[in-house]
């Protein structure tokens, strides 16, 4: 326990510094002192020392007690520093801040009470959203707006929150005040509510209701609303027309299965040179979410000027998806720019047209030259993507073009190559048998008459020598052959394939030693691998181990694997908790639930993560105890999980466990993950 | 009883469009994947993200899957891996494992920088902090600089060319300065070092500025930090240079060199931190938003450990250090606030 008198002293001096470090103390004065301390600090007039008064709040006790006194300094009206440190301080504490807020809300002034609404608002609770729907009465219009505020965050209170909150919110927007038809718009738009077009759309033509209401309408299937969201793509305010997009956007999605829906707002853009001009500029926008909106509305606009820009955006992750999308929009109109641009642009966006073309353009056609032609290219951010393609159109002339990269010294190209040689080779299985006649197994073109054969093997087209050829191959000089030996001798099978593997297990080569593991899997050698598993203790190793037994033979594996769960070797336990999680062997749950009290923690989250596959209740109340696991890690995990559930139930135990977690990381865990959930009424507006 | 799998009916998919309320995959997910290319799993993902928040700092939110998939792919290749789940056994337990942090986190991190960036704050620290800190520092002749997140080392030259044109620290008065810069990534450190560039890093530098501080050369195209061409411009106006062996780039002058020292740092790493020495004013500008909160704040109680009472700590116009920490004071510069460790504070 700390003196109170020394913090007191320490709290007066006319060092900021001091006062703010005697702040960080007040938690462990003991009661009732703390309280009035705290109190102290929050009306400090520093700025640091009110907010590390704030941050201190949650943490002093009686935790009753501090929240009605702080409460009261929602009246305060000359130290405007001290009351809002209250209101920080209070939204600080969370939900057992609420009632304070309350009971004070019927003792303040107007401005009071707009400083315990934001409690309500900062720490969303049913209680609080049912008190915010009475102030939407408040005689007070600023109260009432502030109301209206604050309801938008009723989503993270529960879904009977937000039902109440969005029929309210719905009501206001009949309101004669526009300030209240403002702030209820912007609340049903935070709350992602559905609110029926026909009830937006007299709301459109106010200027200063639009830009809400379009951002309300994003979403909509209504055919009246894609057309209204593509018609004010071209509005003169630009950030009516930014949000438009975005709103827009929203809607293509929802209506992505029926294209007369689409075609609706495909059809206005056409037709409007402003608003293409308006969508190019927005694709460059800073903001990921404007660019992908207005990325996917020039899909629609099918412009073949627009190419250019879409193809570039297939090179950033944050958008990809929607320029993928936007270039199918386009078909084969798509090809012939993509071919002229793909000529000069940098290594990373060659790559990316060249990964598009057989998408776009029908098979043999004239397009699907410029892959094959990729193959020359000497950037491997081009070259594997063009293998990639060819994996899918390739022909009986592109497997010599394509074995020719199988040993390239960029690992992707090479591994590109590789799963290029086994798609087309199991395609055109004669033409590539004839390629392997006479090779040498131990020269430089043994390691593509080896994927060759692995892909014979896996249609069933292997003959005698290729077995001859492979354990020939076994000790050839390159690493690469001796992998890609070992997995056509699995894909070929049987007792002598299974001897020739055995002999890489003790290979020098890592990737070598894996593949002979994991081969053995593949042919069944179930005592082998169970052996082998009694012995090794590699954690990397014996993962493999184990995973290859769950292929042979999953009961076995489960077998060697559970008593490895309570290994004190962290490294063992994970081993073992991946693969006991990938079998569906009975007792599976009862052993993973059995590595839940692990005292590594990453093992535990390796558990759950498996846990969560399971549709047993048992699984889901596993993941509800570890909600309060004495681990932060452990339980901002589990709370992620939860949150990904999605459920009722989920919901409740997260909101409780909101209530007393100490860790604000876990916190914001938590919140996220309640904001994330859907609304339970569903379906779309109409 | 049993109950739905997690998850069930989210429409949870690959990749992450970050439209406003849509989940991630909605729209259709067009790429090619051939046989061999291992996805990560959602488990998995988390896992890795874990590991890599962690070691790293580096925080992939919900939407990053893909994104993380993409970028450790490369490395599931070259190790003869199967699975994701192997890769974190790998970076987890395996005796493998420092060596292949080396290599993950030049995959995992940003490099985009360019020299002179966001003017308006370095005209700040030219005008305003830099002759505060000739008076705080004229007893000792001595300013140190730490460019903590430097990616290629623009930021660093960049420091060093303002120190130098402020004409307060002058060598010949006795002045020692030392402008330091660390980056995680170990081909960022390297290419720092080289300190040559391109058209890329000097998109705001005047031409003046460019002439006097740095010199031409000839250098492979492949050496240089940025600069690729867009399949935009190659539409619009052709002309953009192919794969050619050599290009013309900017070498940094000697006397700028002299000022400037480079190391490999991961920020987390407090044995390494402790090496930097105490600075004057610390520049961490754009790192911490990649960082998870837990993150954020160990390295920020670093950098108040490491910096002198009175020291400056300037972050990027996006970053603030509001609900990180209170331990600094706010500094109001004509152009721009920066951060201040109090000159009453006492070494934690």
């Amino acid at each position: 326990m700390t003196d109170a008198a020394s913090v007191r002293l320490r709290l007066a001096s006319a060092e900021a510094e001091t006062r703010r470090r005697a702040t960080q103390e007040i938690p462990s004065v003991p009661a009732p002192e703390a309280s009035e301390l705290l109190l102290l600090a929050l009306a400090d007039e520093d700025w640091r020392v009110r907010k590390e008064a704030a941050s201190m709040a949650a943490r002093v006790e009686p935790r009753t007690a501090v929240v009605f006194a702080v409460a009261r300094a929602l009246a305060e009206h000359e130290n405007v520093g001290l009351r809002n440190a209250a209101v920080e301080a209070l939204i600080l504490i969370g939900p057992d801040a609420v009632p304070g807020a309350i009971d004070a809300l019927g003792r303040l002034d107007a401005d009071g009470r707009k400083l315990a609404i934001e409690v309500l608002a900062g720490a969303p609770t049913l209680a609080g959203m049912r008190t915010l729907v009475r102030s939407t009465v408040d005689p007070d219009v600023n109260v009432v707006i502030a109301a209206a505020e604050a309801l938008g965050k009723a989503h993270l209170a529960g879904d009977e929150a937000r039902e109440i909150a969005d029929q309210t919110l719905a009501k206001l927007l009949a309101s004669d005040n526009l300030q209240i038809r403002l702030a209820a718009l912007a609340s049903l738009r935070e709350s992602e509510a559905d609110v029926p077009f026909s009830t937006l759309e007299p709301l459109l033509g106010d200027a200063l209701l639009r830009r809400n209401a379009l951002l309300v309408a994003g979403g909509s299937r209504a055919p009246r609303a894609l057309l209204a969201l593509a018609e004010a793509v071209t509005d003169p305010n630009p950030t009516v027309a930014r949000d438009a997009t975005l709103a827009l956007a929203l809607s293509l999605e929802a209506s992505w299965e029926e294209p007369e829906l689409v075609e609706v707002a495909g059809r206005t853009l056409r037709a409007s040179a402003t608003a293409r001009k308006r969508l190019r500029a927005l694709a460059k926008d800073p903001d990921a979410a404007v660019r992908s909106a207005a990325i996917l509305a020039l899909g629609l606009v099918r412009d073949p000027d627009d190419v250019g820009l879409l193809a570039d955006a297939l090179a950033d992750d944050a958008v990809a998806t929607y320029a993928e999308a936007a270039l199918h929009l386009f078909g084969q109109d798509a090809v012939e720019p993509l071919l002229v641009a793909g000529r000069s642009a940098a290594p990373s966006l060659r790559g990316a047209t060249i990964s598009m073309l057989p998408q776009l353009a029908p098979r043999e056609s004239e397009p699907l030259a410029a892959v094959r032609d990729a193959l020359e290219d000497e950037a491997p951010e081009v070259v594997a993507p063009a293998l990639k393609s060819l994996a899918i159109v390739g022909g009986p002339s592109d497997l010599a073009p394509i074995s020719g990269h199988v040993a390239h010294a960029d690992p992707m190209v090479a591994a590109a190559a590789h799963g290029a040689l086994l798609a087309v080779a199991s395609r055109h299985a004669s033409a590539a048998r004839s390629m392997i006649a006479g090779v040498d197994p131990r020269g430089d073109l043994a390691l593509s008459t080896t994927i060759i054969i692995d892909a014979l093997a896996r249609t069933d087209a292997s003959e005698p020598a290729d077995a001859e050829f492979l354990s020939s191959a076994l000790t050839h000089r390159e690493a690469a052959v001796r992998r890609a030996a070992i997995d056509a001798l699995a894909s070929m099978g049987g007792d002598d394939a299974a001897q020739a593997v055995t002999f890489s297990l003790a290979d020098e080569e890592p990737i070598v030693a894996l593949a002979a593991i994991r081969a053995l899997g593949r042919l069944g050698r179930a005592e082998q691998l169970a052996t082998l598993a009694a012995t090794t203790r590699d954690p990397m190793r014996l993962a493999t181990i184990l995973r290859a037994l769950a292929e042979a033979d999953p009961a076995r594996a489960f077998a060697a694997a559970r008593p490895l769960l309570r290994s004190p070797e962290a490294s063992i336990a994970a081993a073992a908790v991946d693969v006991v999680g990938v079998t569906s062997t009975e007792g599976r749950l009862e052993a993973l639930l059995s590595a839940m009290d692990h005292p590594d923690n990453e093992v535990v989250k390796l558990a759950l993560g498996q846990l969560v596959r399971s549709e047993d209740d048992r699984a889901f109340a596993a993941v509800t105890r570890a909600v309060e696991h004495g681990a932060e890690s452990v339980r901002r995990y589990a709370a992620e999980l939860l949150g990904q559930e999605g459920g009722v139930e989920a919901e409740t135990i997260l909101r409780a466990r909101l209530d007393r977690e100490p860790s604000v990381v876990v916190r914001q865990t938590i919140m996220t993950a309640l904001s994330a959930r859907p609304s339970s009424s569903g379906g779309a507006p109409t | 009883m049993t109950r739905r799998p997690f998850g069930g009916g989210r429409g949870f998919g690959r990749g992450g469009p970050p439209i406003g309320r849509l989940p991630p995959g909605s729209a259709p997910r067009l790429s090619i994947a051939t046989p061999i290319e291992v996805q990560l799993r959602a488990d998995e993902y988390r896992m890795i993200r874990d590991l890599v928040a962690e070691r790293l700092g580096l925080w992939f939110g919900q939407d990053a899957r893909f994104s993380l998939e993409r970028r450790l792919r490369e490395r599931l290749v070259v190790r003869g891996l199967s699975t994701y789940a192997d890769y974190y056994q790998l970076l987890k337990y395996s005796p493998l494992a420092e060596d292949e942090w080396d290599e993950a986190s030049e995959l995992l991190t940003t490099h985009e920088t360019y020299l002179f960036r966001e003017d308006y704050q370095l005209r700040a620290f030219k005008n305003e902090l830099l002759p505060a800190l000739a008076e705080q520092c004229a007893a000792r002749k001595r300013l140190q600089i730490w460019s903590a997140g430097c990616s290629t080392g623009e930021e660093v030259y960049t420091i060093a060319i303002l120190v130098l044109e402020s004409g307060l620290f002058d060598a010949k008065d006795g002045w020692e300065v030392r402008v330091y810069g660390s980056d995680l990534s170990k081909r960022c450190v390297a290419a720092a070092r080289r300190g040559i560039y391109g058209a890329a890093s000097f998109r705001v530098t005047t031409e003046d500025s460019r002439d006097r501080w740095f010199t031409k050369v000839q250098t492979p195209r492949s050496s240089l930090p940025g600069g690729a061409p867009s399949l935009a411009a190659g539409i619009a106006g052709g002309g953009v240079v192919g794969a050619a062996a050599t290009v013309s780039a900017y070498s940094v002058a000697p006397e700028v060199r002299a000022l400037c020292h480079f190391g490999r740092m991961n920020l987390l790493d407090e044995e390494r931190t402790h090496l930097v020495g105490r600075s004057d004013v610390i520049f961490c500008r754009n790192v911490m938003l990649y960082f998870d909160p837990p993150a954020r704040r160990r390295v920020i109680d670093m950098f108040y450990e490491r910096l002198v009472p009175g020291g400056a700590l300037l972050l990027g116009h996006a970053e603030s250090l509001l609900n990180v920490t209170t331990a600094f004071e706010l500094l109001h510069l004509k152009e721009d606030l920066v951060y201040r460790k109090p000159s009453s504070s006492t070494p934690k």
